[in-house]
Formats: C-alpha cells, sequence, structure tokens
C-alpha cells in the first residue's frame, strides 16, 4: 500500500468512526452505561488513531 | 487570592523567560547548531492552534454544551492525517514559489492577483483584530480571578502584554526582510509555550479529577444522574459533524498554522511525525476537559465556566496551581497573539501596502529600510487594534470570537483546496466565491454575535431585514439549524458554488493556467526545470557580465544592496556559475529564483508589478485614425521591409494594433519623426544606468524576454526591429554564434505562432535572397539573414564532431578546413572577395583550426542548399574515421530545435527523386512542408488548386493545375491536356528565377493518360536534364499499381528513389 493511500484510509476511518451514525449506535446503551460507553469509545478511538499513525510512521521511517 | 502585583511580576517574568528562549534558540542557529529543526519543536509549534479561547473557551463549551467542544479538536486531529497529501503539497509549492502567507498562497495561484490577496488580507484582519482582543482579555480574566481587580482602568495589564508582545514579535518576528526566513527564536517561544500550557493543563485536570473528585467515573455519573447536566452527554450529530469539518479547515487555513506549518518546516519529513504527534497533543490537552467543565458545575463555582480552570484551584486554596494555571492561559494566548501579529503583519505588507509602494512611492527608490519598518508597524497596529476591541467589546461577545474565525477561514478552503487540485478554478471564480462566502459570514456569523454588545438590533435576528422572516440572519431562508452549522452551511455552499460556476463560465489568463499546472502538479515535473521558462536559446554560451548585475540592482532596490548581492552569489553558487560565465539557461533560473525572492519578500502582486515594470514593457494602442490602414500585415508573419518598415509600423500602431519598437537610433528623435506617443520604444544601447527602455544590444536573452512578454500580454500586435543587421554583426565578436542563432530563430518562432507581427528593416545586402517587393514575407530567417546560416553550419560541425575522440576530431576538422577552401560546395563560406583558387595553400593555412572549436568567417554565407551539401560533405568526413556514424540520427535533435525537415539531409540539388506511393499524399506532405519553410517550390498537380490551398496551404501562384477544363477561373494557372511544350515553359521560367527552386510533379498517370508513354517518358527526361542543370530539386510522384513493371523500370532508372516515412513516425 502506497503511504498517501494508508492516510487517506486512516483518515476516512477516524471520520466514519467518529461520526454519526457510529456514534449513536455508541450512545445507545442504557442511560447510565452510555455516558462511560461514548467517552471511552472517543478516547480509544482518538487513542487508536494516533497508534495506527505512529506504527506506520515507525513502519516506514525503517 | 495572591498578590495582584506578584502575578503581575510572575507574567513578566515568564515572559522575558521567553525573551530568553527565542534568544538562545536564535544564538543556536547562528552557531549551526539549531535547537528548533526537528520534528518535535515543529509538531509543538502546530499547538498554536490551541489558544487562550482553547485552553478556557473548551472547558465553559463544555460545561454549556457537554462534549461539543470535541469535534473542534478532532477535526484537526483527522485532517493531520492527509497531512503527507495536502499539507506537504501546500510546503513544497510555498516553498517553490516563495510564498510566506495564505493570502499570497491563495492570490499567486490565481495569478498573482492583487484582488484576490487584498481581500483575503482584509478578511484575515478583520477577523484577527477580534481574536487578539480575545487574548488579551482572557489574559486580564484570569489575572482578575487569581488576584482580584486591580488597575483595570483602560486595561493596563492588557497594555502591558500587548506591548511586551509587541517587541517580542518585532525583535524575533521581523529581525530580517525575508518573511520565509525562518524564525527559530520565535518557534521555540512557541514550542515552549506548548509544554508549559499542557503542562498547566495536565496538572489542573489531574488535580480536580483525583484531587478534588474521586476520579473521572465520580464526576460522569454524577453528571449523568443530574438532571439540570445529564443533557451534557448527548450529542447534537449535526453540530458534530459540521464542527469537525469547520476545525479541519480551520487548522488547513488559519494564517498562523498556515505560517508554522509551512513557513516554518525546515524538512518535510518531520510531516510525518506531527501527523500522530499533533493528534496525540490534541488528545492530552482535552483528556481532562469535561472532568473540569463537569467538575466545576457540581463544585457549584462561581464566576464563568470559561474560568473553572483557574477558579476551581483558586477556591480551593491552591494558589500555586491557579497560577500555574494562569501562566499556562497566557502561553496560549500570548503564543497566538504572537504568530497571529507576525503573519497578519506580512500580510497587510504584502497584500495591501507594497503593490501601492511599488506603484506610487518606490519608483526609482531604496525601499528596504521602509519595509521593515512598515512591517514592525504592521505587527503593532494588529496589536493595538486588538487592545483597543478588547477595551470597547466585553467578553461575553467575544466568546464566540474562536469558532467566527474558524468559520472566516473556513472561507478560503474552496478556493485553496481547489487551487491545489482544479486546475479550471480561476481567479473569477475566488474572488466571487470569497466575496460572497464572507458577506454570507458577516451576516450570518458576525451580526448575531453583536446582538449582546448592542451594536446590532436584537429585531433584526428575531424579524430579519425590513421584516422578512426568509432573511433572519440565524435562519436563513428557514433553515433552523445551530448558529454555527447554519453559518458553515450556507457561506460554504454559496462560496463552493460560485467558485465553481465562475470557473467554469470564466477561461482562466495564460499565467493562471501555468499556475495551475505548477500547482496541481507540482510533484509531476521537476521544480528545476519548470520553473525555467522555456529556453529558446542553445544551453552552453556565455552571456556577457552585466545581465547578472542589472537583476541584483533590480532586487537591491527592495531588499538591499548587501542582501542582494548575498542572494545573488548564493544563487551562482548554487547554478554553479559565476557572473562571468552563466549561461543563457542559468541565467533565466537566475532571474526566476530573484522574482521568487521579491516574492519572498515584498508579495506576489507587488512583485508582479515590479517585474512588469521592470522588464516588460506594456502593449498600448495609439490614438486610432479614422482612415483605413494602407497596408495589411498578417499575424504571425515575418517581413523583411528594406524601406518602409517605419511607415508600415506607423500605418499599423495607427489603426489599432499595439506596437513595441526596438531601436538603436534615438527613441526621441524616432517620436518626433513618426509622431509616436504611446508605443513603448527599447533602445539597445549600453548605456550605464539604463531603466526600463534601454537593453544592452549583447543581452539577447532580456532583449527577448522583453519582447516575449510584449507578445503574451498583447492580443493584437506588431514590433519592429531596425537593427537586427546591426544587433547580428556587433554580436559576433561579444557573445557566441549560437546565442545570436538561437535569438533570432526564437523570435521568428515567437512571432510564428500567431501573436504578433515582426517587421525587420535591414539593407537587401544582408538579405541572402534577391528581394522583389517593398514587403517581403520571410522564412526561416536563419538562412535569410546574413552569416547566421554559416553559424547554423559551426553549430551542427561543434554538435557532430563532439561525438569524435580527438585525433579522430582533428583529421576531420582539417577535411572540413580542405574543403572550405577548394570544393565549390563550401563557396559560400569563404569571403566573397577573396579568391582562395588562385592561392589553395594559403588558403589551407589560414583556415586550419588550431584549437577543437570549428572555425567560420564571420562574413561567410550559405544558402540553404549549400548548407545541407555541407552537412552531407561534412558526414561523409566524419565516416571515413568513424564508418558507423549516421548523419539522420546524429543531426536529429539539432533539425527539430532549429525547425528543419530531416528530409532535406537527403536532397542534393540538381537531383529529381522519385516518391513512390497510390496517392500523393505524402509527396505533398513533404513539398508543402518544406516551402512552408522558406523553400521557393513549384506544384504541379491534377488536384485543383483551391484544394490544394486548403489542405496544404500553398500559394496559388505556386500551382499549375493539370486539367482539361475549359473554364479555369483566371487567378489559378493551368495547363490543357499534355500540352508539354507550354508546362516546360513554366518550369523552365520557374526554375530561372527562383534561387533554390523546388518542383513537385505529380499526376503522371493523367499526362500518360492525356497522350503517351513515351512522350511522358521524353518529358520527364528533359525535366530532369533542366533541373540538373540549374540546380534545383525535382521530386516525382508515381503510383506504382499504374504503370506496368518495364514502364516504371525506364523511368525509374532516370530517378533516384526517396522514402519518405509516415507521418506519425
Amino acid at each position: 500500500m502506497e503511504q498517501d493511500e494508508f492516510w487517506v484510509l486512516l483518515f476516512i476511518l477516524g471520520s466514519v468512526l467518529l461520526n454519526w451514525p457510529i456514534l449513536s449506535l455508541v450512545a445507545g446503551g442504557d442511560e447510565t452505561s452510555r455516558h462511560f460507553t461514548i467517552l471511552v469509545y472517543i478516547v480509544a478511538v482518538w487513542f487508536m488513531i494516533i497508534l495506527f499513525a505512529y506504527l506506520f510512521d515507525r513502519w516506514t521511517s525503517n | 487570592m495572591i498578590n495582584p502585583v506578584l502575578v503581575l511580576a510572575a507574567m513578566v517574568l515568564y515572559l522575558l523567560l521567553l525573551f530568553g528562549v527565542a534568544h538562545y534558540a536564535e544564538r543556536k542557529r547562528d552557531q549551526g547548531k539549531s535547537i528548533v529543526s526537528n520534528p518535535y519543536v515543529y509538531a509543538l509549534s502546530f499547538s498554536v492552534y490551541a489558544t487562550a479561547w482553547a485552553f478556557y473557551g473548551s472547558v465553559g463549551r463544555g460545561a454549556t454544551e457537554g462534549l461539543g467542544f470535541l469535534p473542534i479538536y478532532l477535526g484537526p486531529s483527522l485532517v493531520m492525517l492527509l497531512g503527507w497529501t495536502i499539507i506537504r503539497k501546500m510546503i513544497t509549492i510555498s516553498k517553490e514559489h516563495r510564498l510566506a502567507t495564505i493570502s499570497d498562497f491563495i492570490s499567486f495561484r490565481y495569478g498573482r492577483s492583487y484582488v484576490v490577496g487584498a481581500l483575503v488580507a482584509i478578511a484575515i484582519l478583520i477577523v484577527m483584530t477580534p481574536y487578539v482582543a480575545l487574548q488579551l482579555i482572557a489574559i486580564s480574566e484570569s489575572l482578575t480571578i487569581i488576584s482580584g481587580r486591580y488597575h483595570e482602568i483602560l486595561g493596563v495589564r492588557r497594555l502591558i502584554v500587548a506591548v511586551l508582545l509587541g517587541v517580542f514579535a518585532i525583535i524575533f518576528g521581523t529581525r530580517h526582510l525575508d518573511p520565509l526566513e525562518r524564525h527559530e527564536g520565535l518557534i521555540a517561544a512557541v514550542a515552549f509555550e506548548s509544554v508549559v500550557k499542557l503542562v498547566a493543563f495536565l496538572a489542573a485536570g489531574l488535580y480536580i479529577t483525583y484531587g478534588v473528585f474521586g476520579g473521572y467515573g465520580e464526576i460522569v455519573s454524577a453528571i449523568a444522574t443530574n438532571p439540570d447536566y445529564s443533557r451534557l452527554l448527548d450529542v447534537d450529530y449535526v453540530s458534530w459533524f459540521s464542527l469537525t469539518v469547520m476545525s479541519s479547515f480551520a487548522i488547513l487555513f488559519l494564517p498562523r498554522q498556515f505560517h508554522v506549518m509551512v513557513v516554518e518546516n525546515s524538512d518535510e519529513g518531520h510531516l510525518k511525525k506531527v501527523m500522530w504527534l499533533f493528534p496525540l497533543y490534541m488528545l492530552l490537552i482535552n483528556l481532562f476537559v469535561p472532568a473540569v467543565a463537569w467538575g466545576g458545575l457540581l463544585l457549584g463555582t462561581e464566576g464563568r465556566a470559561d474560568m473553572f480552570m483557574v477558579s476551581i484551584p483558586i477556591s480551593q486554596g491552591h494558589e500555586l496551581l491557579g497560577l500555574l494555571v494562569f501562566i499556562g492561559g497566557t502561553s496560549a494566548a500570548t503564543a497566538m497573539v504572537l504568530v497571529s501579529a507576525v503573519t497578519v503583519g506580512t500580510m497587510m505588507l504584502n497584500d495591501l501596502e507594497m503593490p501601492y509602494i511599488v506603484r506610487k512611492i518606490g519608483k526609482g527608490k531604496d525601499l528596504p529600510s521602509l519595509i521593515l519598518t512598515l512591517k514592525r508597524l504592521n505587527i503593532l497596529l494588529v496589536l493595538a487594534l486588538g487592545y483597543l476591541y478588547s477595551l470597547l467589546v466585553g467578553f461575553p461577545a467575544l466568546v464566540d470570537i474562536g469558532l467566527l474565525s474558524f468559520l472566516a477561514a473556513c472561507q478560503l478552503a474552496p478556493a485553496a483546496l481547489g487551487g491545489l487540485y482544479w486546475k479550471k478554478g480561476c481567479r473569477h471564480g475566488a474572488v466571487a466565491g470569497l466575496v460572497a462566502g464572507f458577506f454570507i459570514w458577516i451576516y450570518t456569523g458576525l451580526l448575531p454575535t453583536l446582538v449582546d454588545s448592542g451594536w446590532v438590533s436584537n429585531d433584526l435576528i428575531l424579524n430579519g431585514p425590513f421584516g422578512i422572516a426568509l432573511l433572519r440572519p440565524t435562519a436563513l431562508f428557514g433553515l433552523q439549524l445551530d448558529v454555527w452549522t447554519h453559518v458553515f452551511f450556507w457561506s460554504i455552499l454559496v462560496n463552493f458554488t460560485l467558485y465553481v460556476l465562475f470557473s467554469l463560465i470564466h477561461e482562466p489568463t495564460e499565467e493562471e493556467k501555468a499556475l495551475a499546472d505548477s500547482f496541481v502538479d507540482i510533484y509531476k515535473i521537476c521544480p528545476r526545470i519548470e520553473t525555467c521558462p522555456v529556453l529558446p536559446f542553445g544551453e552552453s554560451m556565455v552571456i556577457r557580465v552585466g545581465t547578472v548585475d542589472e537583476l541584483e540592482g533590480t532586487v537591491a532596490r527592495y531588499i538591499g544592496a548587501e542582501r542582494a548581492k548575498n542572494v545573488v552569489e548564493l544563487n551562482l553558487a548554487d547554478l554553479n556559475t559565476t557572473r562571468d560565465g552563466i549561461d543563457a539557461r542559468q541565467l533565466f533560473e537566475l532571474r526566476d529564483r530573484l522574482e521568487k525572492t521579491l516574492t519572498g519578500s515584498l508579495g506576489p502582486s507587488a512583485t508582479r508589478m515590479i517585474v512588469e515594470e521592470e522588464v516588460a514593457v506594456k502593449p498600448v494602442v495609439e490614438v486610432i485614425k479614422e482612415t483605413r490602414p494602407i497596408y495589411t500585415l498578417d499575424p504571425g508573419k515575418t517581413y523583411i521591409i528594406p524601406e518602409k518598415a517605419y511607415e508600415v509600423f506607423t500605418d499599423q500602431i495607427t489603426h489599432g494594433v499595439e506596437g513595441l519598437c526596438i531601436t538603436s537610433s534615438d527613441p526621441d528623435e524616432i517620436r518626433v519623426r513618426w509622431h509616436f506617443t504611446e508605443t513603448p520604444i527599447v533602445r539597445l544601447s549600453h548605456e550605464k544606468g539604463r531603466g526600463e527602455r534601454y537593453i544592452a544590444p549583447n543581452n539577447l536573452p532580456l532583449l527577448f524576454i522583453t519582447i516575449k512578454s510584449f507578445v503574451e500580454s498583447s492580443k493584437n500586435s506588431i514590433i519592429l526591429l531596425d537593427s537586427l543587421e546591426e544587433l547580428i554583426e556587433e554580436n559576433a565578436s561579444l557573445v557566441p554564434e549560437s546565442e545570436v542563432l538561437d535569438f533570432v530563430h526564437a523570435l521568428e518562432d515567437l512571432s510564428g505562432k500567431g501573436r504578433t507581427r515582426l517587421l525587420l528593416q535591414t539593407r537587401p545586402e544582408f538579405v541572402n535572397k534577391k528581394l522583389d517587393s517593398d514587403i517581403n514575407e520571410a522564412r526561416q530567417l536563419i538562412f535569410l539573414l546574413g552569416p547566421l546560416s554559416s553559424y547554423l553550419f559551426k553549430v551542427f560541425a561543434e554538435s557532430l564532431l563532439k561525438r569524435l575522440d580527438e585525433p579522430a576530431r582533428m583529421v576531420v576538422m582539417r577535411d572540413l578546413a580542405m574543403m572550405m577552401e577548394t570544393e565549390k560546395l563550401f563557396s559560400g563560406m569563404r569571403r566573397p572577395d577573396e579568391d582562395v583558387a588562385c592561392d589553395p595553400e594559403m588558403g589551407e593555412i589560414d583556415e586550419v583550426p588550431s584549437g577543437s572549436a570549428v572555425k567560420i568567417d564571420a562574413s561567410a554565407r550559405l544558402s540553404r542548399w549549400e548548407f545541407f551539401a555541407a552537412l552531407r560533405r561534412l558526414a561523409k568526413a566524419i565516416r571515413e574515421v568513424d564508418p558507423t556514424f549516421d548523419l539522420s540520427d546524429a543531426a536529429k535533435p539539432l533539425m527539430a530545435k532549429y525547425g528543419l525537415n530531416p528530409i532535406e539531409l537527403r536532397l542534393a540539388p540538381g537531383t529529381t527523386y522519385v516518391i513512390e506511393e497510390d496517392k500523393p499524399l505524402k509527396s505533398l506532405r513533404v513539398f508543402s512542408d518544406l516551402v512552408g519553410r522558406g523553400v521557393e517550390g513549384l506544384c504541379i498537380s491534377r488536384y485543383h488548386p483551391e484544394k490544394l490551398m486548403e489542405r496544404y496551404s500553398l500559394s496559388p501562384n505556386r500551382i499549375i493545375w493539370l486539367t482539361q477544363s475549359a473554364g479555369v477561373e483566371p487567378q489559378y494557372r493551368h495547363v490543357e491536356t499534355a500540352n508539354f511544350p507550354r508546362l516546360s515553359g513554366m518550369i523552365s521560367d520557374f526554375l530561372s528565377k527562383a534561387d533554390e527552386p523546388l518542383i513537385l510533379l505529380e499526376g503522371l498517370g493523367y499526362l500518360i493518360t492525356q497522350s503517351n508513354y513515351e512522350s511522358v517518358l521524353r518529358f520527364v527526361q528533359s525535366q530532369r536534364d533542366e533541373v540538373s542543370l540549374k540546380k534545383g530539386i525535382l521530386i516525382i510522384h508515381i503510383d506504382p499499381l499504374a504503370l506496368d513493371t518495364k514502364e516504371r523500370h525506364r523511368l525509374e532508372s532516370e530517378m533516384e528513389i526517396l522514402e519518405v516515412e509516415d507521418e506519425k513516425s
């Protein structure tokens, strides 16, 4: 996979995961848990994107 | 509460610490040990995105909108993943063209448009003033919280901060005139501040989350179960999406982001680290925002929610933590103010002030100190406006300024992204989109925010202008959305639509097209080649000393003599050349680079003006006479006019044609004599201190650039060059012959593209052809004028000899010298008055070259046929030492360069050729091609002359139509039913009159049908002899299927077969 393609793919993946309708699915649990879920979900996806970007940078640098 | 004096002192000390950091970074840079040129500092500098509005405003937004603050940081984190695609392209383009600001970037893309640049600069100044005010207010508000109200008369504390920041920005942001020179001190300070604000935020977040509360879980549970606050955990998906997109655009096009991303980039590779480091920074700085915002609500902390970061630690008795947060907030604010002041100041200079200065004030003055002073004043102006605005408007009206400025930056997105990826995007589209986008932004975004301050009536917002509900600013056409999504939707929709629509309707100019290509295809072409204009001249000739000096002098007027000299020397070293030895290609490259230096320092619009003023001559129309023009000259043609050149020229320019006169005479005398008033005159003169209207005669590249720029900026033009003869003769000893040759060829080529008429006034003796009228259309000047053909032979000979080793070359050169003395073929290369046949030995001694260069007499002349015959003779000599030598292959590049048909290498005068093919397509193509290149031709054909004129652009007086029709129009020459005596007479007449005649005879089958084979054969045999005697070339077309084998052989025995390649090959 070309570098550009990976970055665009990651961007699209991040944009989809952090927007409607995926967010509405995550926020759709019972009243108490959903508040935690959405926060944890957003932070986790954010962090995973950073992790993937970091690993890809390491991989291409090597 | 902390003693206000102590807090103020701490702030001042912190700012002084920033001075220290910046100074240290600059010193390290001067020592060649940069602490800034690394990906981590580069990534930290991106965090200038997080201003006081982010530091305090995120918490405020979290407390009122819940998770709605997150998209403002998610968008940039996501779009940063496209950094390698978008930001890298922006960096490459900006570095290639030396673009210092986002307004320069956009205006340059759209034809270096002053309108576009000024529009963007004004809009950004309008947006940035309240944004800077917000930063100053944020500092004083947080100061008030930790130390109480103290000396707030006229915002003394804001004033102190503004003054200190102004001094800082001037010292570290304008040390040099070149805004593209990286500001390592400034960036070091910004990076340092990014660390400070992150540390402060994390410290306060950790304390509030785990010190005041029992962790994130406790806070979220409490909020979720509290009916007043539980809505804070809901997500408005429409708003979420629009804020994500809006902030994605903002990080790309906010002026301060452009500065740190593009201008301060030292290595594109650093971007890769930024692509994960910046999202990580965004994640960390937002990690505790919900906890602080909701914790503040749960604690019932007094004051504005925006200030919870400071007020919670203070209310909990942690004054030192409060002070740390205050310093963190100050960091966020000052970083933004510093970078924004520098970038907006540069924008104002480049896009608003410089065009005016160049046009009105700068004429003939040295401007460097004025420009630097202006740049500093601009920075102070930005800060002063921000300070004054902060006094006029309160904090409540400013909290939305952050989002409002993001929305303003979004208006640049269609023009900027379109410019990067869509070649059809043009200036009209950009202007239409920007104007409409900013108008809607003001109407739907800015006006509603001014209601609170009382500047705008609430009635306008509630009922619309004149009570028209459909035009309500916050619900345009009845669309009910949250205010930011509403502004974003309408402004981007209209902006984008108009940009596309106007771009499709309007055809971009040639300059815009070239710039669009250089933007969109930046990776497809080698910049060093692309930036160099198509070079019409050869590559290895030496330009006289002085050209570089002229360029340096122009640049020095704007950036200072010392710096101009340094820039020139650096570029010369980079080009691996010197002032004395620079060749034409390098000179063009140098000119291009110096233009970029000016673009970097003064902006694209001003540079364009300078280039137009200094180099080009502008096309102007004279007062038009009401009479009809006496002479008709076609665009795209070159005319040699020995006597009446000025009369013809004046006739044209007084009838609507834009003229350029190039002369070695006194321009004033010419104006008086011929009554020019407006038409520019360029004088060819070595005069020192010359301005735009004087060009040294041996500075052929500059002369060509001047003519080219004139031609390209005019749609209907004429050029008179009255001293080409002097130019060629004078330059014979000053510049290499090839440069003169290339200049003339390029000039004719420029004219031949149909853009102008070229008039050459020269003595008939200088033309190697008999001139039969007052106005003579000329083709291929390199064979027509003076010694150019022998220059051409020299260029070919040197190129062909280059491939031989030294001993072989010396042998061939000796042969060549001998040939020049003894063979009739080379008679043109001898002086007309010398008779070497009387003393061939002496001639040999004189002409045998002593060095490796081919020696040609300056007054030598070669006709077209002689030139090719000489080449063939030279090739024969080369083959004797190198049997593998192939003339066609070896001469191919030069033949193409000088517009010569390779078939001419095979055509020997006095020869009759036969081309075998079904229909005479190749025959006519070869014939018309040679006639188009200036060969005198006669076409004897079965085709109707009209058809030949239409398909092959042949002149009717050069066509003899073989026909038996009775009613032939009188303008067409024709021969009836195989009237061989008449046909022979016409051919003989043509052979006698033409210098180097070429005859095409097609329709042999028709002649045989009309008479008989034997008669036709006799006719061909007689013509062959005639052509042979008169040194013409006869080409006969034969359809091999129309004759039997015996007949064909008998015919072909009289001729040589000429193989012609297909058109495609």
